[in-house]
């Protein structure tokens, strides 16, 4: 195979200076490198230009050059460290993906192609072979030519490759200088520069953004006009008798609802019962709970609720923070589950009716149920079935159990294993 | 033998090829390859596996990776504690993989002899395992060792009746009329 | 009320308190009743905007995240609460809502494959193939926001940052920097040998077995010995699409 037949031409300028695609521009230029490949002849002594779009090779002598683009890369591994790696030109090796005419084609997992290795032997370069590799990483990434933010579907091989999630470019991107859209680097500019798409192509959106800042001007006004309601509510004096005022009490009930209307986040605080929406919602929580805790052994963590509870009601779904809020405001009225949270932060509702000091006499039984109980040991995934919670619960349960000392742990070969604490009986140090 | 078997993702991840230390995630791999061994065995019809072979299902060229005996063993040994394979012998290379169970095989034969009015009728051994009748059906190929066993249950049952010829090649049943 | 000339000096201080008080009662109510006014055109306000746009919020990450920011801006969270108005009336709540939802799936059905730490892209397109019925893009950023309430929640559901990748956990442990730096240089291949962590990082020995030991028991690396140059290598199934080739491969798991 011939290189020149294989990369696609490249126009030069007479001075053999590249002619760049709109919104292309050169990242860097590394001198003399070769490129080889399997069942070439080496391509020698060029000069390797790496563009925010392509690989140019460029013979200044002969002005000629070829290139390819970055899209058809599917993967770049990094250089090679070795101490024999060290004498020797170092090499960055990029696989390409083929098309069936076995020339460099955009690499997309949908059609199945071939590919091929080909280096980038760097001799002579002023640059380190690891700041190429970065760089071109980089550029790899970023995928300036062709960014879409609505991407739908991408999937990618199991070795890990450099791409962010974003689709291909189409063929026709690759033939040349077509239409090229702009380059911008990292998320920010993918929404300023998607935003410029929309706002030039649709004239519906721009009255959208319009609008957009009209609500959004009001809304400012809305917090503004709350907060200061707020700070005069809240520090309002109350009678003497030192309990609230009754038009008080409704004035701050009104503003705590309010400001959930507008979205602005308020404290549950000690004299308010938060708004009425959570007072209602807490209610409906403690009656919905009942089964699925049965199911689950008398505990459910908290991000369980939220899944059962929004999947039940099917739409007008709860937010985390109203259910959060919700179950925190099961401590005010008389409901028989509770909210706790471990050391470890996770967060379980629990039936009132199931104590810890009675999960952890099943637990004791089951770890004295053979004879030699100090040999048993047991693990979370035991208690989990025994018990029927989720494993992750059962762990905490043994974690909160060893921290009152009733439980000692062995982190051995078969994962992480509880044991009676003996000397806390005999009056000992916890193990 | 079917070239068109779609190997699972973990075949391909070169880490499910070492014995992991940590239990848990060991107990997920012992899963995965039981269930890859099984599915590996019917797709191909294998009755016995020798632990010492390399065949594909131990060995995957692409990713240059290999079970290591230890593991062969371990993933055999586990579909043996739980009834689906058996060790042919004491030194555990050689096992037997019911990737269907005996019982099932039993059923098979019902429904084959049932389809093919083979009440009353008598069919040999061979003829089963390899004879005409059977061909592109689940029990073209059957193992001897399998089909006896079946054949014996069904027997207990009262659905056939086995019997001896003059030679090994003449064992048979016989179908009862009522199926 | 107007002041007289020489009432203030005929009255007692009592009247004269109660006769403020009063006042700022009536302010406070004057007050509230204002708020309620603003509300209601705040509302409307809402209502119009909902009327014409609220198709573009649910079609265009991109507008949506435009949305965001500026909310952020002025002080409110229109995710907060469904009760809000924007949840209400822009049905922007449900659409996190159930997207949280959706992650917290998602990451179930993955953690025996990536011990509870999932690539934020990866994670995103699972999600839009679940989805994909809906018509209905979502971006990395919908997904980050949706992650950033679930939060509270308080099972470890977070996104962090390693080397250049954006990082979903789903677990209660928390990774330290070693693991971090670790996961980064992982990144390269999906999996490091104990040599990489020393070179690349400059750390002796104990500390990258030390580290490494720790990530094998969370579940997050797996160990590979079959390589031809004997070399222990570490693989991690969170790096690359290993958790999508899982789900892929289990036909019997409804995405």
């Amino acid at each position: 195979m011939d290189w020149m037949k294989f990369l696609s031409p490249l126009k030069l300028t007479s001075s053999a200076r590249p002619e760049l695609l709109a919104n292309e521009f050169e990242r860097f230029v590394v001198g003399s490198a070769d490129l080889e490949a399997e069942g070439f002849n080496p391509l020698k002594a060029g000069i390797i230009v790496f563009t925010n779009h392509r690989i140019l090779w460029i013979d200044e002598n002969n002005c000629r050059g070829g290139f390819l683009h970055l899209a058809s890369v599917i993967q770049v591994y990094p250089p090679k460290k070795s101490l024999k790696k060290m004498f020797s030109t170092p090499r960055i090796n990029l696989q390409i993906c083929l098309s069936s005419s076995g020339t460099p084609c955009p690499y997309s997992q949908a059609a199945s192609t071939s590919s091929m290795l080909i280096h980038i032997a760097l001799r002579n370069s002023t640059s380190s072979v690891d700041t190429t590799f970065s760089k071109l990483t980089e550029m790899l990434e970023t995928k300036a030519w062709h960014v879409n933010a609505e991407s739908h579907e991408h999937s990618r091989r199991g070795l890990p490759s450099q791409d962010e999630s974003s689709s291909l470019p189409a063929v026709q991107d690759l033939a040349g200088p077509s239409r090229i859209r702009p380059a911008m680097a990292g998320v920010s500019g993918i929404l300023r520069k998607e935003q410029e798409q929309w706002e030039e192509t649709d004239k519906n959106l721009q009255d959208a953004f319009v609008d957009l800042k009209a609500l959004m001007s009001k809304a400012k006004e809305m917090v503004a006009l709350a907060e200061k309601m707020r700070a005069k509510l809240m520090t309002a004096p109350t009678t003497q008798a030192g309990s609230m005022d009754d038009e008080d009490a409704t004035s701050r009930q009104e503003m705590q609802d309010w400001m959930l209307s507008v979205g602005i986040a308020s404290p549950v605080t000690k004299e308010t019962a938060g708004a009425l929406y959570h007072q209602q919602l807490s209610r409906q929580l403690a009656d919905f709970v009942v089964v699925p805790l049965q199911k689950a052994g008398g505990m459910l963590a908290l991000v369980d609720v939220y899944c059962l509870f929004n999947r039940a009601r099917g739409t007008e779904l709860i937010s985390p923070e109203d259910l959060l809020r919700a179950c925190t405001l099961w401590e005010k009225i008389d409901v028989p589950v509770i909210l706790r949270k471990f050391d470890s932060g996770v967060m379980i509702i629990q039936s009132k009716s199931q104590s810890d000091d009675e999960i952890f006499s099943r637990i004791r039984s089951l770890l004295t149920r053979t004879e030699e109980p100090s040999f048993v040991g047991i693990g979370a995934t035991e208690v989990a079935r025994a018990l029927g919670m989720a494993p992750a619960l059962a762990k905490e349960q043994l974690l909160a159990a060893e921290q009152k000392g009733n439980l000692c742990r062995d982190d051995g070969p078969d994962g992480l294993r509880f044991y009676l604490n003996f000397f806390k009986d005999i009056g000992g140090e916890v193990c | 033998m079917g070239d068109d078997f779609k190997w699972p993702y973990f075949f391909n991840y070169p880490p499910y090829f070492t014995l992991q230390p940590v239990k848990d995630t060991r107990d997920k791999q012992i899963q995965l390859w039981k269930e890859l061994i099984l599915k590996y065995c019917k797709h191909n019809k294998i009755f016995f596996i020798h632990l010492e072979d390399d065949i594909p299902l131990f060995f995957n060229a692409s990713i240059d990776r290999k079970l290591t005996y230890e593991a062969r063993q371990l993933f055999v040994g586990a579909l043996v504690s739980e009834g689906r394979a058996e060790w042919m012998d004491k030194a555990h290379r050689k096992c037997l993989v019911h990737w269907r169970k005996v019982q099932d095989w039993a059923e098979v034969i019902l429904q084959f002899a049932r389809d093919n009015g083979m009440e009353d009728g008598v069919m040999t051994i061979d003829e089963i395992r390899l004879g005409d009748e059977t061909r592109g059906t689940d029990l073209a190929g059957i193992d001897k060792v399998v089909l006896i066993r079946a054949l014996k249950l069904l027997e207990q049952r009262g659905k056939v009746a086995m019997f001896k010829g003059k030679s090994e090649d003449d064992e048979g049943v016989k179908f009862s009329a009522q199926l | 009320m107007r002041r007289r000339p020489g009432v203030a000096g005929l009255q007692s201080e009592a009247v004269l308190r109660g006769q403020y008080k009063a006042l700022g009662e009536n302010v406070a109510r004057i007050r509230m009743d204002l708020m309620k006014d603003q509300l209601s055109t705040f509302r409307n306000q809402l209502e119009d905007f909902a009327r014409k746009h609220k198709n573009d919020i649910k079609k265009n990450p991109v507008f949506r995240a435009q949305f965001h920011s500026m909310c952020a801006t002025c002080g409110v969270d229109p995710l907060a609460s469904n009760k809000g108005f924007w949840a209400e009336l822009l049905g922007i709540g449900d659409f996190y809502y159930e997207l949280g939802v959706q992650i917290v799936d998602i990451c179930l059905a993955t953690r025996s494959h990536n011990g509870g730490l999932i690539d934020l892209g990866e994670l995103c397109s699972l999600l839009s193939k679940k989805r994909r019925a809906l018509r209905e893009p979502i971006s990395e950023d919908d997904c980050r926001r949706a992650i950033s309430k679930l939060e509270i929640l308080g099972s470890g559901f977070e996104v962090f940052t390693i080397g250049k990748k954006k990082m979903v956990r789903s677990v209660p442990t928390e990774l330290n920097k070693d693991h971090n730096h670790i996961l980064e240089i992982a990144q390269a291949r999906g999996y490091v040998t104990i040599e990489d962590v020393e070179n690349e990082l400059n750390w002796p020995s104990g500390r990258a077995v030390d580290s490494l030991e720790l990530l094998l028991k969370e579940g997050l690396a797996m160990v590979d010995d079959g390589h031809s140059d004997g070399k222990r290598r570490y693989w991690f199934p969170c790096i690359g699409s290993m958790s999508s080739d899982a789900i892929d491969a289990e036909s019997e798991y409804n995405l």
